[in-house]
């Protein structure tokens, strides 16, 4: 197995310009954290930070991916389209869930996701 | 060694995103974390600039940090913040450290190894995203994905509207 | 294949299978919409189902061909399984004969079932029966007369069980059923092995794999065996004919149904239709259980005092007596008396259904007696069914006795057989003494004397239309379907050549095969038939006359005497059957023991309580914590991309 790859993380510190893999990296740390932040969180909202990561690390690595691979001259802004798209996808769905989260709080008088365990068992 | 102001700008912007999604997931008080959020979704806006697409950092100030943001803190002001009656235990903070650290890997195992992506980045041409072609692409070729992300857009509306009106009868939502 | 069709003989077919299908369906779904809940609908269809099959046989006059309709569809795609209609002259007979008996027992059954708690589904089933019985005769492959076949036995089930709140009849319903399926047995077996060895259930391949010595050998005789088996099961044959006695529980016109025309004839049918595929040595086996069994039901019949019984037992000694007459290659002969047979068995049950009916379901015949008094027009037409069936000259059934009976006189004399020969021709004669014996045994008991029972006789009343009408039309037949004068139109229609004339006409090869030759053989012998003639008619008038001696004229007052020596016949035919259920019960013991203890024990409640463990401890995970959900979720995904990317 080569790690050569390693190496070009490295090569923002030595050589001009950016490159696919720090982006991806990057997007990769912060699907992690918004994945701990989900789990670990007991707030509702909480969960809801931790989606918004999730997402954004989703539409960087479209659009780095968009940046740096080779396109035909006719292409269209593919990356861009895709992110407005699903950032509309998230702001209706941080609607939704804030909705539901006002509904939640209105009935059980908390947001804590461990109390709404009615369909437990 | 030569260094560009791109890779100083970009280690600037990193440093501004891992801080504040590392104090969104591990600090305790909610609305800090969703403050310090403020600063993940600002460095991805400078991201987008440093990708050649203002266009795109415009739309993620806008509705993130000028929408979703204010949403969510709208959220934690509007709910109920008594809480933290119980903590998570060892054993599930140990199964979910591990369980990302093996996601993280996942995730970053073709990153690493992979040699396609070495060979197709030494192209010079980088992809350049104007406003006006993506105004023409919405309207010519993506309508049909762009009518249905108005229609999302307007059923997500009523419905939000829907769930959240208050119901004096019991059978609420 | 193209179902809309010009073809007018296909129409014909199609419709007389279709039409009782459909009606079926009415009937089940429909009934409060229904006048009189549908048995009118199901006897007019019947009436127009006996009337398509009369034209068909009609056209198939006209025409003076082999094969009317032949027609194959490939039933499933990319394999050799065909579906098909295969109409020759032989289905033809059957065809009418089958729409005939169904379309009297429905009209029988209007009156007789009247007022009945299941009486839609009464006919539900008959007309389900029906379709069947027809589906049977109408395939031209294996597989879809197998499934025929069950079709009929499930609808036996049934209608047996049709009283079920009865302990015996449901008790005979299953018997029926269990025996029939024993037989089925060696019929599976048969189509595996002609799967095997010819590749095709197709009748036609079958014939053209004899032809060319694909199907040859021990191969040929398992075959053979195995049908054979399966037609023993289905035509109560000895040992299997434990069941057909015992089906008497069921309504009576149902009985007339499946005595004439279409549970017990689809045995003899079978053995008919395939009759090329039997060698000489499984043919010699036939003959004697047919001789066997023809012998040993007459016995049994003459000490029955149940009327519906001795019919039964009747009917056992017919089916022996067409046994017989396959096994001595006269085929044509059997057929002819399958058909002569179905009439005047018909007539008599009929006869016995509306003698019951009209004395309060009163069966034992030493309680009636004088009853022809009171009855008139049942005792006539049950004479001339009676009269019929013993074989009295000139009425149909002493044409396809004497047929069968010259067959088997030619089949020992040809010297084929090297010891033992006279056994098959004095059994037969034997048999017909004691059908005439029992027949008018019963037929004095019932209808002449003094009344033994006068609340039964005073309150008996005859037939009324819807009795009365299948009754003359049954007697009518039994007395000239077998030609008044001579039998000779059903050796023209259907002669003893009909087979290979048939597969030479289908398949264009003309088939030269063992069987074939022989039964040639015996058409040139035909010198036998005047001492036949003599000898059954004298036979016959012996029979009567000892019959009248012991119960008309009351000589010999003693009956339990004579009749002693037959109980032990009936003893031993209660043993035989005993004797294989016994063994079957010691092993059903043993695989009850390894039921018990290994699947039971280990097994079953093994995986219940595994089960019952895992999920006690699965539902621990089933927490409503939506967070440990998603865990689980997550981890799911990882697990999912490291398999799919190895």
């Amino acid at each position: 197995m080569e790690f050569n790859k390693l190496s070009s993380l490295v090569s923002l510190f030595t050589e001009p310009g950016t490159q696919l893999e720090h982006y991806l990296f990057i997007s990769g740390i912060l699907f992690t954290l918004g994945l701990i932040n989900c789990l670990l969180r007991n707030n509702a909202v909480g969960i809801l930070i931790g989606i918004e990561l999730i997402l954004n690390s989703a539409i960087l690595n479209f659009m780095a991916f968009w940046h740096f691979l080779p396109q035909g001259s006719d292409a269209s802004p593919s990356g861009p389209l895709a992110a407005i798209f699903i950032i509309v996808l998230v702001a209706c769905e941080s609607a939704v869930a804030l909705a539901m989260l006002l509904n939640l709080n209105f009935k059980s008088g908390t947001i804590e996701v461990d109390r709404a365990n009615k369909m437990k068992n | 060694m030569e260094i560009l102001g791109e890779n100083i700008c970009f280690i600037i912007i990193t440093a501004f995103i891992l801080g504040g999604a590392f104090l969104a997931t591990f600090l305790k008080d909610i609305t800090s974390a969703a403050f310090s959020l403020f600063f993940t979704l600002f460095g991805i806006a400078g991201y987008y600039i440093l990708l050649n697409s203002d266009f795109i950092a415009v739309t993620q100030v806008m509705v993130y940090v000028g929408g979703v943001l204010i949403l969510i803190i709208f959220g934690i002001l509007l709910t109920n913040r008594d809480f933290n009656h119980n903590p998570n235990t060892r054993l599930k903070k140990i199964s979910v450290y591990l369980t990302s650290l093996v996601l993280f890997s996942i995730v970053l195992w073709p990153i690493i190894t992979s040699k396609k992506l070495a060979d197709n980045i030494k192209g010079d041409r980088y992809a350049l995203a104007l406003t006006s072609d993506i105004g023409e692409a919405l309207t010519t070729d993506w309508i049909f994905n762009f009518i249905l992300a108005g229609i999302v857009l307007l059923l997500i509306l009523i419905a939000s509207a829907f769930l959240i009106r208050r119901n004096d009868s019991s059978n609420g939502i | 294949m193209n179902y809309i069709t010009d073809d007018l003989n296909l129409n014909l077919v199609l419709s007389i299978f279709f039409l009782p299908a459909c009606t079926l369906l009415i009937l089940a779904f429909f009934k409060q919409y229904l006048f009189r809940r549908g048995d009118v609908l199901a006897t007019i269809i019947m009436g127009f189902c006996l009337f398509f099959a009369c034209q068909l046989l009609l056209n198939l006059l006209d025409t003076k061909s082999w094969t009317l309709v032949n027609q194959s569809f490939n039933w499933i795609k990319n394999t050799n399984l065909q579906g098909g209609i295969l109409v020759d002259r032989l289905t033809c007979i059957m065809l009418v004969i089958i729409t005939l008996v169904s379309f009297l027992v429905h009209l029988f059954s209007t009156k007789y079932m009247s007022g009945d708690i299941r009486y839609n589904r009464y006919f539900c089933y008959l007309l389900l029966f029906t379709t069947s019985m027809v589906g049977l005769v109408l395939a031209n492959n294996l597989l879809f007369l197998f499934i025929f076949w069950e079709l009929v036995g499930i609808c036996s089930y049934l209608l047996i069980g049709h009283w079920y709140e009865k302990t015996s009849a449901y008790k005979a319903a299953i018997k029926a059923f269990i025996v029939t399926k024993i037989g089925d047995l060696g019929m599976i077996i048969s189509l595996l092995i002609c799967w095997q060895a010819v590749g095709s259930l197709q009748f036609v391949d079958i014939f053209t794999a004899l032809q060319s010595d694909v199907l040859s050998g021990t191969t040929r005789t398992i075959f053979g065996l195995g049908l054979f088996f399966a037609a023993l099961g289905k035509s109560a044959q000895f040992p299997l004919h434990v069941w057909l006695p015992d089906a008497m529980e069921g309504p009576t016109p149902v009985s007339a149904l499946i005595h004439a025309a279409t549970m017990v004839a689809a045995g003899v049918y079978l053995l008919a239709r395939l009759f090329l595929v039997f060698d000489n040595e499984t043919l010699l086996y036939v003959a004697y259980v047919g001789v066997i069994t023809a012998i040993f039901a007459a016995c049994l019949a003459t000490v029955q005092t149940d009327i519906k019984r001795v019919l039964a037992y009747s009917t056992i000694s017919q089916l022996g007596l067409m046994f017989l007459g396959i096994g001595v290659g006269v085929y044509s002969a059997s057929i002819f008396h399958l058909g002569t047979h179905a009439f005047f068995k018909a007539g008599l049950f009929l006869g016995a259904g509306a003698l019951i009916y009209g004395a309060q379901h009163e069966q034992s015949i030493l309680k009636f007696g004088g009853l022809r008094r009171k009855m008139p027009k049942i005792a006539v037409c049950y004479l001339l069914c009676t009269l019929a069936l013993v074989g009295f000259p000139l009425f149909s059934g002493f044409w396809s006795k004497e047929a069968i009976l010259t067959g088997v006189l030619n089949f020992s004399s040809n010297g084929r057989l090297e010891d033992n020969s006279n056994f098959l021709v004095l059994a037969s004669f034997a048999t017909v003494f004691l059908t005439a014996f029992y027949m008018f045994r019963q037929f004095f008991l019932t209808f002449t004397g003094t009344p033994r029972d006068q609340e039964i006789y005073e309150n008996a009343k005859d037939a009324n239309w819807q009795m009365f009408v299948p009754l003359v039309v049954l007697s009518v037949l039994a007395l000239v379907a077998g030609g008044v004068i001579d039998s000779s139109w059903f050796r023209n229609f259907y002669p003893q050549i009909s087979l290979e004339q048939q597969i030479q006409s289908l398949t264009g090869i003309a088939l030269e095969l063992d069987n074939l030759v022989y039964t040639q053989g015996l058409l040139q012998a035909e010198s036998s038939q005047q001492l036949v003639t003599v000898w059954s008619i004298a036979l016959v008038f012996g029979g009567i006359i000892a019959s009248s001696i012991f119960f008309y004229f009351n000589y010999g007052s003693n009956l339990n005497r004579f009749s002693a020596i037959f109980i032990y016949f009936d003893k031993l035919a209660k043993t035989v059957p005993n004797l294989l259920a016994s063994g079957v019960n010691c092993f059903a013991k043993l695989i009850t023991v390894f039921d018990n203890l290994i699947l039971d024990k280990i097994i079953t409640q093994g995986t219940t309580s595994f089960l019952n463990f895992g999920g006690s401890k699965l539902s621990l995970i089933q927490s409503g914590n939506v967070r440990n959900y998603f865990l689980f979720s997550i981890i799911g995904i990882i697990v999912l991309t490291i398999l799919l990317t190895n």
